[in-house]
């Protein structure tokens, strides 16, 4: 008996151990499954647990003028994030932050949605450019704020505030667009992306490297020690080929203008404008101003939706850069285009005499020239000097609609300059009978000859196509790409990239040609429509070239035009000024390019006062009436333009698909 | 006969508890050093009070290997009766921690009788079998049964489900090596899962009351499915598997670990120690670690089986199937393929009580093995 006990439980002892190895071989292959075969996907959620990433932003590159000076730059600022798993779990914690952040708690949780997809155990910002005092705040109740951290981070800061806003541009918070083509270079949510202008064109310049922090926590998230750092380094700057003062001047002349104009003259809508200086030789600009500007200050942390709102409501559309985006009839300001094609054609002679009796017929319809009583007999200089339509037309009819608008494009009417800025410029428009044709099937009335050739009908460009004809003009046939960066250095100094003056491409143009087109230009403005506005200026040291214009509109005031270069025996810079229902050019445009000639020539200015500007205004009113601009005679050529109004709005808008595009209805001169 | 009795030590059962104890020691101190919030700055806080524990409970064992094992009537029912006392004791007086009424505050030492208590059963029902001369149909384990019922219940009303489970364990396998029918005993485990698993079909299907409070439900059910509540009862398992799967092959090193020193695994000293030494250690430290149970294991059952007569041997018996209940328990729950139960990995886990009840039943073991030839008496 007691032997078999013995036997039965020696028995059992080894069913026992059996079970038992087995039991081991479980628990150590679980070990084997665990950190062998799962080892790197939990050391990696350990390291996950353990650490927490904090990005150090990177200051965006500064932007510099031509002479060295900052023009935009960061300032560092605070701003603070939170570790959304840390204050979801404290209700109490979200409320305290939410006052001290003025925000409900909704929109802190809102915040929290909006970006705790894409990232875990990251910090997300909660409101940024936080003011010094609640930044103190908020470091004194940290204890009752778990996973709160305030970190220092660069704020983009345009000390200028709205001058120059649209070559700078502003900078936003990413969206779902920019992040999906920018996410190759490392973009992520919450990230600071240029939204326009320079700002953007140069993004990935401008942008620096984040450093990134990697912190040791525990389990409430509470930072215990730096493992790792590494530095942030800064973008890199731009250098612009803005000339400061030249800038500040132009901006101040032209605001100070269309102050003068509203209270000095019927011309009370002279509220938006822009003004370009470009050197003819070498494309470099050197002032770029669209009225009204913004501050780009207003999107740095987060722009209210009121005043955003008030932006794109307004009017007169801010936001447009009209000197890249708003297409105008150049009216008169294209006149010298007429004339070279005219002349390279060898259509006329350089000598040719015309007679102007300030009205000429096709069928029933009537071209009148300015004056109404005409010109009587012009040469061609003259004809240019007077602005007279009828030898214009006259012109016109010898070349033909299609070798006018050849001519036109190939002073860059209907192409892009090559500008390298944000958002892309128009290309404005120019119709030929082939043209009209095809897009719209209709047939070339003579008439509208006439027109192209005054710069009036199927026509228009913006004002840096009109300096970059004007610059052509003075270099003689050169279209250099205009310029607004020079060079981008890193923050050490090093040379990251350049731009050299580049000839994209040039006009062949006779020396005699030439020569007249200068002179008729000069004759402007020493005995011309701009000679008034000129009074007084040392054009006997800085001989100046230029062509005011006159635009009349259908509805609106008339917009005001001049082009001109200086001196004009050595270009050095070429002033295109479109003010607007301004007026006349030679009332509302030309007295700011003198005053910007005198400002870039260091001039003394000898019509700056009012009272000269009142003399100047007057004597315009006085004997340039009958205005530069003739209106239409008949109501059935009111209805036509009306007509091509229409068209012409629509075939402008049709290159450019952003909603923002500024377009100007205008009538013909 | 004291140097004979020396001469007859298991010197390998003793070096690996030896070496185990190290261990713990090691152990505990990085996972508590720099844990402030329970050391209270002091780093070696855990490992003084353990290393005390280590003290006493090694001095118990020496005590106990002296003293022949083979006690009187008396004694056992003496050790029974404290033991009812102590757990009794712990219902009306004991402190709450975690839920569970498992400590006697003696103001200078926090004792927890449970531990004591498998000890003490399986000590009195290794007596209480020994005597049964047959165990063949149900109406011979009526006794067996009443024997275990008093103290199990008790610990149930702490309530410690852990340890109730190790009583269960301890008590079957004593039964079975004490010579019951087999299928006896097969159909009795068989029963009992059925009728636990009848408990929770009625109890999903017509709400019948539980046995179990909710959470508990929670805790013992998260290990199969712990990403549904993963901040809740899942966040241990996760952790803890976290933990024991950063270690890999080679470990993080000595004073490395990052899960429990920075408080995302709780309970790193007690519960989940093994977690913490397999992320310093890898899976190198874990498998020397199964090595030194599995000796310690063996060794016991070899005790057993080697044993002078019946009552040492389901001694031996009693207590190897405690500890292989323990490494079961607490290494499947480190590694999630167990239920969470707080029941500690012997010689390892921080714990005073557990330590010396398991110094003292290692005391036990030589005591049976020095014993086991007729020729010493």
């Amino acid at each position: 008996m007691k032997e078999q006990a013995l036997r039965s439980m020696e028995r059992r002892a080894k069913i026992l151990s059996t079970l038992i190895i087995l039991i081991f071989l479980v628990l150590l292959s679980r070990l084997w499954y665990l950190q062998i075969i799962r080892g790197e996907e939990s050391y990696a959620l350990s390291r996950q647990n353990q650490t927490r990433q904090i990005r150090i932003s990177a200051p965006r590159g500064n932007f510099y003028d031509r002479s060295g000076r900052t023009i935009v730059t960061s300032r560092m600022s605070h701003v603070v994030s939170v570790m959304p798993e840390d204050i979801k779990k404290d209700p109490q914690a979200m409320a305290l932050l939410g006052r001290l952040l003025d925000l409900s708690v909704e929109e802190i949780e809102k915040k929290l949605e909006e970006k705790s997809g894409s990232v875990k155990d990251q910090y997300i910002p909660i409101k940024y450019d936080v003011d010094p005092s609640t930044v103190g705040k908020i470091l004194e109740a940290n204890l009752d704020l778990p996973g709160v951290v305030v970190e220092k981070y660069p704020v983009r800061n345009y000390p200028l505030g709205e001058w120059a806003s649209h070559l700078i541009g502003y900078i936003g918070e990413i969206n779902e667009k920019e992040l999906e083509e920018l996410r190759h270079l490392g973009y992520r949510l919450g990230d600071q992306v240029g939204k326009m202008g320079l700002e953007k064109t140069y993004e990935t310049y401008l942008r620096g490297t984040d450093g990134i922090r990697i912190v040791e926590v525990n389990r409430v998230s509470e930072p215990l020690k730096v493992l790792e750092e590494s530095r942030y380094l800064p973008g890199n700057n731009l250098y612009l080929t803005i000339d400061y003062q030249l800038q500040n001047e132009a901006e101040r002349i032209l605001r100070e203008q269309m102050l003068w104009l509203q209270k000095n003259t019927d011309y009370k809508n002279a509220r938006s404008g822009a003004v370009i200086a470009i050197n003819p030789q070498n494309g470099e600009i050197l002032a770029m101003v669209s009225y009204p500007e913004f501050d780009p200050n207003l999107f740095v942390g987060s722009i209210s939706g009121q005043e955003m709102q008030k932006l794109l409501t307004n009017p007169l559309h801010p936001f447009t850069n009209r000197v890249t985006r708003g297409g105008f009839m150049p009216a008169s300001t294209f006149k010298p285009v007429t004339v070279i094609a005219a002349l390279e054609e060898e259509a006329v002679d350089l000598n040719q005499e015309f007679y102007c009796s300030g009205i000429t017929k096709i069928g029933n319809a009537t071209f009148r020239c300015d004056k109404r009583e005409g010109h009587g007999r012009q040469t061609l200089v003259e004809g240019l000097q007077n602005s007279c339509n009828l030898v214009m037309a006259e012109l016109g009819r010898k070349i033909g609609p299609e070798k006018l608008a050849k001519y036109a494009r190939m002073f860059g009417i209907g192409s892009t300059t090559g500008l390298n800025l944000n958002p892309e410029e128009i290309t404005g428009l120019i119709g030929d009978p082939n043209w009209k044709r095809k897009t719209r099937n209709q047939i070339w009335f003579p008439m509208e000859t006439l027109h192209l050739s005054v710069g009036q009908g199927y026509i228009l460009a913006t004002p840096i196509q009109l300096a970059q004809i004007y610059s052509a003009i003075a270099n003689g046939g050169k279209f250099y790409r205009p310029r607004l960066v020079t060079q981008i250095r890193s923050v050490t100094g090093k040379k990251i990239k350049e731009f050299p003056p580049e000839v994209i491409k040039t006009v062949d143009l006779k020396p005699s040609t030439l020569g007249l087109v200068r002179e008729g230009l000069q004759r402007v403005v020493t005995q011309g429509s701009a000679r008034y506005a000129f009074a007084g200026f040392p054009l006997n040291k800085i001989p100046v070239a230029g062509k005011t214009g006159t635009a009349q509109n259908q509805g609106k005031d008339n917009f005001a035009f001049f082009a001109s270069y200086a001196p004009a025996d050595h270009p050095e810079l070429v002033i295109v000024v479109v003010m607007e229902e301004g007026g006349y050019g030679s009332v509302a445009s030309a007295p700011i390019a003198r005053k910007l000639f005198e400002a870039y020539f260091n001039l003394q200015s000898s019509s700056g006062t009012k009272g000269q500007q009142d003399k100047a205004g007057a004597a315009e009113a006085g004997s340039e009436l009958p205005p530069v601009a003739s209106l239409p005679a008949s109501t059935q050529e009111i209805k036509e333009l009306m007509k091509m109004q229409e068209i012409l709005r629509e075939e402008a808008r049709a290159p450019e698909k952003e909603s923002t595009t500024h377009f100007h209805k205008q009538d013909l001169t | 006969m004291e140097r004979r009795l020396v001469k007859n030590l298991d010197f390998l059962l003793l070096g690996v508890v030896l070496v185990l104890v190290v261990i713990g020691l090691l152990t505990i101190f990085s996972a508590t050093r720099a844990n402030t919030a329970i050391n209270n700055g002091n780093p070696y806080l855990f490992v003084e009070k353990q290393f005390i524990s280590v003290l006493i409970g090694l001095v118990g064992m020496a005590l106990l290997i002296g003293v022949d094992y083979r006690l009187s009537d008396l004694a056992y029912r003496l050790i029974y009766g404290v033991n009812i006392l102590l757990l009794v004791a712990v219902i009306f007086f004991g402190t709450e921690v975690n839920g569970a009424k498992s400590w006697l505050n003696l103001g200078f030492y926090s004792l927890q009788p449970s531990e004591f208590a498998k000890l003490a059963v399986i000590l009195t029902l290794a007596k209480h079998l020994s005597e049964k001369e047959k165990l063949s149909s149900l109406w011979d384990l009526w006794s067996p049964f009443l024997h275990i019922f008093p103290p199990l219940i008790l610990i149930l009303l702490q309530p410690d489900f852990g340890t109730a489970l190790v009583f269960v364990f301890i008590f079957f396998v004593m039964l079975y090596m004490a010579g019951t029918n087999g299928r006896l005993l097969f159909s009795i485990i068989l029963t009992g899962i059925l009728l636990i698993t009848l408990i929770f079909v009625s109890h999903h299907f017509f709400d019948t009351p539980l046995p179990l409070k909710d959470y508990q439900i929670k805790r013992l059910t998260s290990f199969i499915n712990p990403d549904a509540d993963p901040r809740g009862a899942g966040w241990n398992v996760n952790q803890a598997k976290i933990a024991v799967g950063s270690g890999r092959f080679f470990g993080k090193g000595l004073f490395q670990n990052t899960q429990g020193r920075l408080g995302f695994l709780p309970e790193n000293h007690t519960d989940f120690i093994f977690a913490v030494f397999c992320e310093e250690w890898g899976f190198i430290g874990g498998f020397i670690l199964l090595s030194l149970f599995l000796i310690l294991i063996w060794r016991s059952l070899r005790i057993a089986v080697q044993a002078k007569e019946r009552c040492g041997s389901l001694i031996a018996i009693g207590i190897m199937a405690m500890f292989t209940f323990h490494v079961l328990e607490n290494v499947g729950m480190n590694m999630s393929i167990m239920p969470i139960t707080g029941i500690p990995l012997p010689f390892i886990s921080s714990g005073g009580s557990s330590m010396m009840a398991n110094l003292f039943a290692v005391g036990y073991l030589e005591n049976i093995w020095a014993r086991r030839q007729k020729i010493l008496f």
